[in-house]
């Protein structure tokens, strides 16, 4: 005959009643993988904003007046947004105090049913002689050849590889390199040499179904890159002030406006799932406290058989702990399989940028998780585990008939 | 009386599900332009509508299951229920592929929608299609 031990007890216990493992199981399976799943995508949030601001490399970016939110947006997202202001802006930041170097950028949008790729792209004219965006990605991708008119470098999921030609607006370019995905709006960005861009604008009257109105004098945005010594905000100040028709933000507002986007929801759902611990451990002390009364019979039987009190605590506990364990597992099991199939909709319906984070993070917060759906069933489980461990066992055997 | 297969019940819901899955999580609603002028469909729609009668008949699996009384029927009906499983998985991937942009409609929630759906039809027949650990000799004597 098989011996009988604590874990298959607590395990027998546990399938006797399937109706109400799996309810409970499924308050923990939800609390736990909500949890994780808002974890990982402020985490992912996160990671996304470090790497895209390091490829940005701007330290405060200059837009014409009122296009501060669609510019912050297009950075984010990669939603397509044109604007354009004088170009001699960049000549009276650059002499400036503070300021180390300056690039300014051409933003046009791609035609929806542009060779490449359906739906509208974002098109960027850089200066690869002073750019501090795309440049040092070029000298070590590229082995410091230079870059023609007609090449370019297009974001992760702009759908196009190394040596294959696209035509926007009449004008054949060739695609010389992908950047590695960020999360942000730069992966789906098209980068153009400014002289090809300038050749593109000028040649769509002819070439093109729509003529590009942007005057050769006329730029979208100017990165600025701000001297060490200097501080960022006072040179943002500076700026500001010294300019009528054109607004700076820095890089750090960028996070701040991704903040205030994802504010209302997270709060809603760390709120919810706040709430679902709560229930989740009242719950199951109430039902705990349900099953000891409910099984004092066999509890005294099994103390009269020569189990210690100690045994009979852990026997609950067990319970408890493989109930919440089990629970916390498949929350975040079913939490990671939902992220990893819908990270993309997620990103696309918040309007936020999003890169997996590290696998040691992920692995982190779901030890961590575990570790509290284990800590709750602990916790709800005590004071009817105490109670039945101190239950006399002719008097349980006696009330339990 | 007989008790109603749960797994059976779950294989019905799940049908249910891919059959709402293009529904609640469109495909792509643009047209695409042949040469000739012509006015097509994308490759997603038919994605869609292949995938929309898998669940039919995974949802009428499902309740046959449920309420057949003999455990042999039971497993094989099972086994064709994870087969359609897998069908479900492999046809927005390799059959009828989505389309190629991963930002598309299609891409961001249909796919993996009916890749989990696909996963879970599989992991109940699967699970359904095994032995019972008795042998059901009260059955055959009742």
């Amino acid at each position: 005959m098989k011996d009988i031990t604590l874990p298959a007890l607590a395990l027998q216990n546990l399938r006797r009643k399937p109706y109400r493992t799996v309810v409970i199981g499924l308050c923990v399976a939800v609390a736990t993988g909500s949890l994780f799943a808002a974890t990982i995508v402020l985490r992912g949030v996160q990671h996304s904003l470090d790497v895209g601001r390091a490829r940005l490399g701007a330290d405060l970016v200059i837009v014409p007046a009122g296009y501060e939110i669609s510019a912050q947006e297009a950075f984010i997202t990669g939603q397509p947004s044109t604007f354009y202001m004088p170009a001699d802006v960049k000549t009276d930041i650059a002499a400036l105090p503070g300021v180390q170097q300056t690039s300014a950028q051409v933003f046009v949008e791609t035609l929806s049913n542009a060779s490449c790729c359906i739906g509208e792209f974002f098109l960027v004219g850089f200066e690869p002689d002073t750019d501090f965006t795309i440049s040092p990605w070029l000298a070590t991708h590229l082995d410091g050849k230079g870059l023609g008119p007609y090449d370019i470098i297009v974001g992760d999921r702009i759908l196009l590889r190394e040596g294959e030609t696209v035509i926007f607006y009449g004008t054949a370019f060739k695609v010389v390199g992908v950047l590695e995905r960020t999360g942000m709006g730069i992966d789906r960005t098209v980068y153009v040499p400014m002289e090809g861009m300038r050749r593109m604008i000028a040649d769509s009257a002819e070439l093109a179904e729509v003529t590009l109105a942007v005057a050769p004098d006329e730029i979208s945005s100017l990165l600025i890159s701000v001297a060490p010594a200097a501080d960022v905000l006072d040179v943002a100040e500076m700026i500001e002030a010294s300019l009528d028709n054109a607004r700076v933000f820095t890089a750090s507002q960028l996070n701040q406006a991704v903040a205030s986007q994802l504010q209302g929801v997270l709060g809603v759902t760390f709120g919810v799932t706040a709430a679902l611990w709560l229930m989740s451990l009242l719950t199951i002390g109430l039902v705990f406290s349900l099953i000891v009364n409910e099984r004092q019979r066999e509890l005294g039987i099994l103390r009269a058989m020569g189990a210690r009190r100690q045994a009979v605590f852990r026997l609950v506990m067990g319970e408890a702990g493989l109930l919440t364990g089990l629970g916390g597992l498949g929350g975040l099991a079913a939490a990671g399989v939902l992220l990893a199939g819908f990270s993309r909709l997620i990103q696309l319906r918040l309007h936020i940028p999003y890169l997996l984070p590290n696998w040691i993070e992920i692995i982190g917060a779901s030890l961590l998780l575990l570790l509290l759906s284990l800590l709750t069933g602990a916790l709800a489980s005590l004071p009817p585990a105490l109670a039945s461990s101190k239950m006399e066992p002719y008097a349980a055997i006696r009330k339990g008939e | 009386m007989k008790r109603i297969s749960a797994s059976g019940m779950v294989t019905a819901v799940l049908g249910l599900l891919i059959v709402l899955t293009p529904v609640v999580l469109p495909v792509c609603e643009g047209l695409l332009e042949l040469a000739s002028g012509k006015q097509i469909p994308m490759r997603c729609h038919w994605t869609a509508r292949a995938e929309m009668l898998f669940g039919v008949i995974i949802m009428a699996l499902g309740l046959m299951i449920a309420f057949l009384k003999s455990p042999g029927e039971r497993r094989r009906l099972h086994h064709q229920a994870a087969i359609l499983g897998a069908v479900t998985i492999l046809t927005p991937l390799f059959i009828i592929p989505t389309c190629d942009n991963p930002d598309m409609a299609c891409n961001v929630g249909t796919r993996p929608a009916l890749i989990i759906l696909g996963g879970l039809v599989l992991l109940a027949g699967l699970l359904g299609s095994r032995a019972p650990k008795t042998p059901p000799a009260a059955e055959a004597f009742a």
